[in-house]
Parts: C-alpha cells; structure tokens; sequence
C-alpha cells in the first residue's frame, strides 16, 4: 500500500502503532534534493516521503498561525497538492521546506483574510481551537500556558503580515532570511514587519522575555 | 510576566500530527492532484475567459454579418430560375419569331426558332446548358455566382459576364462575343482552348481540326476555303423523318416516326456518332430513357476516341443512377466519363455522382475512397464537407 510508507515522526506519536514499512527502497536519510529529483520523475514514493517529513511543520505552522485544527488539516493537504504537482518549478531542489512553507503561509495569509470579511459580516462565529494556549495544554506549565494566553491575545490584534512575520521569527524559530523568503519580501521589510509585531506585543503583555536557547548553546 | 516562554515558541506549543491524520490528509492530498490535474487552473479559466470573449467578438463582428451574408446568398443560389420562378427546364423555341427567356438573375437568352436548350446542371454554382441546336443569344449578367458554360457538341464555351451568341447546326458550330470575354474548349479548337473577346468569334466544323476564328462582322470562312478538312465528316448523310422531326424538336414526333424497331434498332444500324447521339435525344427527350442506353453506350464503347464520348457516358451515368439497381453501372459511366476526358463544368458533378453512384451499389469501400478522391480534387466544393463527413464517419 502507498499510504504504508507514511509514518510520523513527532514525538508525540511515537509510542502509537505505526503504519509497516513496505517497499520504500528509498535511503532513510535521503536529502530533498534527492527526493525532490525522484519526485519530478514521477516516483510517487518519493513525493510521499517528502509528504511525511514535512507534512508535520505545514500542519504546525497552520495550526499555529490559524488557530483552528480543521482549516490547517486542510490547508495541509492543499500545500502538498500543489507543491507536489508544482516539483518542476522548484529551483533549487533543496529548498523544497521553505517552498512548501511558503506556500502554507501563502493560504494561511488568505484564509485569515477570509476569516476577518466573515466576521465582519457576522457569518462565522468559531471560535478558535489550536491558539498558542490550546496546544501547550498536555506540555506547559500553568504559568507558560497564562503567558501564552496573552501572547494569542496580542497576536490577535496585529496586522496579518506583521503577526505572519512574527510567528515565523518567534514561534516558528525561522531565521530572518527565511522570514524574508516566505513572506515574499525583502529582509528589511521583514525586520519592520517583526520589530513593530514585537512592541505591539510587548505593549499588550508587558515586559516580554523570551530565551533563545540555541542561541545560548 | 511570570516565566519566560522558550524560543522557539513553538516548542511549548506543539501541534502533533498522528499516524491516522498523516495518512488520511494523504489521501486527500492524492485526490486534490488528481482533481488539479484535471481541472483547469485559474490561468486556463483566464485563457477560457480572453477566448470566450474573442469568440463572441468574432462572432458579433464577423461571423454574424458573414453568415447574414451567406443566407441572403444561399437564398440566391439554389437552381436558376426564371423570372418568373418557374424552373429552367428544356427550353424550345417553335414559334415563328424569337423568343426571350428571362431569367431571376437579370440575365437574359433569346432563342431563334428551332433553338433547343437543355439544362445539364443548374445549381447555386454552376450553370450547364446543353445547346441541343439552333441560335441562341446570350446576355449573362455579369457578377453572378453562377459559373455559365455551353456544351455545344464540337465545343464546350466557358462563360463568365458577358453576351455571346451561339449557332449550333449538325455539322458546325459558330461563337460570336459581343461582351466580355468566353472561353472555348474542344478537341477541334486550334490548341484545344482559344480565347474570344469582344467582337470575335469562332466557327467550328463537324471533322478534323477545323476552326475560323475572326472578327466578328468578318464574314465567315466558306467551307471550301481550305480551313475545312477533307476527311470523311463525321456526320451522317442520312435524313430521315425522324431526325427532321427532332432537329425542329419534336422528339415525340421523332420517336413515333422511328417505327416499332424503335431507337434501339436505330442505333444498332447507325455507324455514326451524330446518329447515336441524336437517337439517345429523342429516346430521352421523349420520355423514353431507357431507350437512350443503348446509342450512348455505343459512344462510349466504339468511339471513345469521339469528343462527345465523354459526354455520353455522363449521360449515360445519369440514366443508370435514376434506375433502381444499376447503382454499379452508374459509376462505371461516371468512371468512364471522367476517363475520357469531360469538359470542366461537368467534371466535378461526375465526380460526386460516381460517390453516390457506389453508394448506391452498396460498395461502401469504394465510395468512401471515391468521396475522399472527390475531397481532394474539389476541397471548396460545397459538396465536399458533407463528403469529408461521411467519408470518415464509421
């Protein structure tokens, strides 16, 4: 079976039964590239292992910035939909995470827009089920969940392009190129974007800290 | 602020993907491409939309008014009629005086007496007459759709807006071009083709290559001017009741005065192509056609090398096709005619009679060749995309 070649790699799942692994002849570590390769000459094994590893940071990075499971489930299979159709305009066969990432934030960017006309016709009353808050529930702690919390109620208020920006530097752990390179814009415009997203943020939860633990490795 | 949040953030809030949901968002992700990939996108939508709009465009701008155009013309081209829209059929003048035909598209045909005209073709396209005998002036408005042409026996004359006249007796054959300009064809015209203009004309002798082409007021050449072979004419000698009869176009009278042999013995005694053809006149102008297969078939047969040849067999084509059954011998003559060499205006009509010919036969096979033949010799034939069509549908 095609699907039995999927298998997850969050940690979280890793305790539950798996898929069997059957006929995927591909190395385990293959680089992108290589999959990307395979992929655009039609091997579908190949553009299922590209599925499986990045399907976890499109569906994150949705959840995230949407805040409703449903719509980042669903912008996760449209992202793959169309990357995988798309393998041949991608360039640099490397780059097929920033790519896919790209194009998630393109459709988030969208449905937030969507999201916002609806609201304000009064036809969309959901109420969100993946904040920041919701998702730390089973890891963090009370306190983290309450700075959480508010972090969602600051995000809430920005613009859509400062708080895209913001998320990927701060939540996502991006670095400002790739921030640049996803949201389509220049580093500078970047920069802005996520400077005026940090004192909006600050504003509206105080004194803000945040450790960057790689950093301090 | 109570406790810092660790960078990145998201590791305090993870969005786990299980097993199950990585599979079943597969699933999706297998139907979306294949729905994208047969599906147009937005840009073939944009495409689909720019056409569409063209389309239209074309359509208002050009299409309409061309197809506006194409009714009123169709409407002006089915058969000729006359003016007074009977239908040109056999056009004899007995009176005393001449008589003037008018016809719908303003052109005009004075017959003397004794002048006999027989439509061999008579469509949007073409005008065919056959100058059975007599002296028929012609006044052809110029500009019409249709392609006028005579068969005169010894000549075929190719029209094209213009006033002619046209002299057919048994053994000759005189054009004279008042307007415009004609072409005549035939085997005993000096190099097959000769062109008439204004005030020229053209006297054609039964025998061998024997033409007078002069002014039109010249007088004109007398046989024993030399221009006039000495070789046996081909015409008959013989003048019985009968062809007086028909040659003042009394077919019936004609075809009574043949006595109970009747046309078929006739022709059976005939050794010349004047007799057989103008038996087969009075078989089928009499209403007796059947009668005519047998003078035509001895043209075809024992004097294919006769310019009138070729014309026998389409004529002959022509009675078998209306005869149920003889589908097969139908195109047998059409092959024949067209072998032999018909005249231009008559080329293309055996061409598609010979597909209906087959069709008729039942010879699927050949007939899907021959109208497949027939699309490619004659492609702007209106008949053609009805042939294409049938020629390649199963």
């Amino acid at each position: 079976m095609l699907f039995s070649v999927l298998r997850g790699r969050h940690p979280s799942t890793e305790t539950k039964p798996r898929v069997p692994e059957r006929a995927l002849r591909l190395p385990a570590e293959a680089p992108d590239e290589q999959l990307v390769t395979r992929a655009r000459e039609g091997d579908e094994r190949a553009a299922s292992e590209l599925y499986r590893r990045h399907v976890g940071y499109v569906f994150g990075l949705s959840a995230r910035m949407l805040g409703h499971r449903a719509e980042a489930e669903d912008i996760a299979q449209e992202v793959f939909a169309i990357a995988l159709e798309r393998l041949r305009t991608l360039n640099d066969a490397s780059a097929f995470r920033p790519w896919v990432a790209q194009i998630a934030v393109n459709l988030v960017r969208k449905r937030i827009r969507r999201r916002q006309l609806s609201r304000l016709l009064g036809i969309d009353d959901s109420a969100p089920d993946t904040t920041l808050e919701q998702l730390s529930e089973s890891t963090a702690s009370g306190e983290t969940r309450a700075e959480l919390a508010l972090l969602d109620g600051a995000l809430a208020k920005l613009p859509t392009e400062h708080r895209l920006a913001w998320m990927l530097r701060y939540v996502e752990g991006e670095e400002l190129v790739a921030v640049a390179r996803i949201c389509r814009c220049s580093l500078a415009t970047a920069k802005r974007r996520i400077a005026r997203a940090a004192e909006s943020v600050a504003a509206h939860i105080g004194v803000y800290e945040l450790v960057d633990e790689s950093e301090a490795e | 602020m109570t406790a810092p949040l660790r960078f990145p953030i998201r590791r305090e809030a993870p969005a786990p993907l299980d097993d199950v949901s990585v599979q079943r968002l597969w699933r999706g992700v297998v139907a979306r491409r294949l729905a994208r990939r047969y599906t147009p996108g937005r840009g073939a939508f944009l495409w689909l939309a720019i056409g569409a709009l063209a389309g239209t465009l074309l359509t208002v701008g050009v299409v309409l008014p061309l197809r506006n155009r194409a009714r009123v013309e169709t409407q002006s081209m089915g058969p000729l009629m006359l003016s007074d829209g009977k239908p040109l059929g056999v056009t004899v003048a007995t009176t005393g005086e001449s008589t003037t035909a008018h016809l719908a598209d303003d052109s005009n045909i004075v017959l003397e007496p004794g002048t006999r005209l027989e439509p061999l073709e008579n469509n949007g396209h073409a005008l065919s007459l056959l100058v059975v005998m007599g002296h028929a002036t012609f006044d052809v408005h110029p500009g019409g759709p249709r392609r006028w042409s005579f068969e005169c026996g010894l000549a075929t004359v190719e029209v094209v807006g213009t006033k002619l006249s046209i002299d057919r007796s048994p053994d000759a054959l005189v054009v004279a071009v008042e307007h415009g300009v004609v072409l005549v064809r035939g085997d005993r015209v000096p190099d097959r083709v000769r062109r008439l203009r204004a005030g020229e004309r053209i006297e054609i002798h039964a025998g061998d290559a024997v033409t007078h082409a002069a002014p039109a007021d010249a007088p004109a050449a007398p046989s024993a001017s030399g221009t006039v072979s000495e070789h046996v004419p081909v015409v008959s000698a013989h003048h019985d009741a009968w062809r007086d009869l028909s040659t003042r176009g009394d077919y019936a009278g004609a075809y009574r005065a043949l006595g109970p042999s009747g046309v078929g013995a006739a022709s059976s005694a005939s050794q010349h192509v004047d007799d057989l053809m103008a038996l087969s006149d009075v078989a089928r102008l009499s209403g007796h056609s059947g009668d005519a297969v047998v003078p035509l078939g001895r043209v075809v047969r024992e004097f294919p090398a006769d310019p009138r040849a070729s014309l026998a067999a389409f004529t002959l084509g022509k009675i078998h096709l209306a005869e149920p059954g003889s589908g097969g011998l139908a195109a047998r003559d059409f092959s024949d005619a067209i072998r032999l060499g018909l005249p231009s205006s008559l080329t293309e009509d055996a061409y598609a009679n010979q597909v209906d010919a087959l069709r008729r036969a039942g010879d699927d096979a050949r007939a899907r060749a021959a109208a497949t033949d027939y699309v490619a010799r004659f492609p702007a034939s209106p008949r053609a995309v009805a042939l294409a069509a049938w020629a390649s549908a199963r």
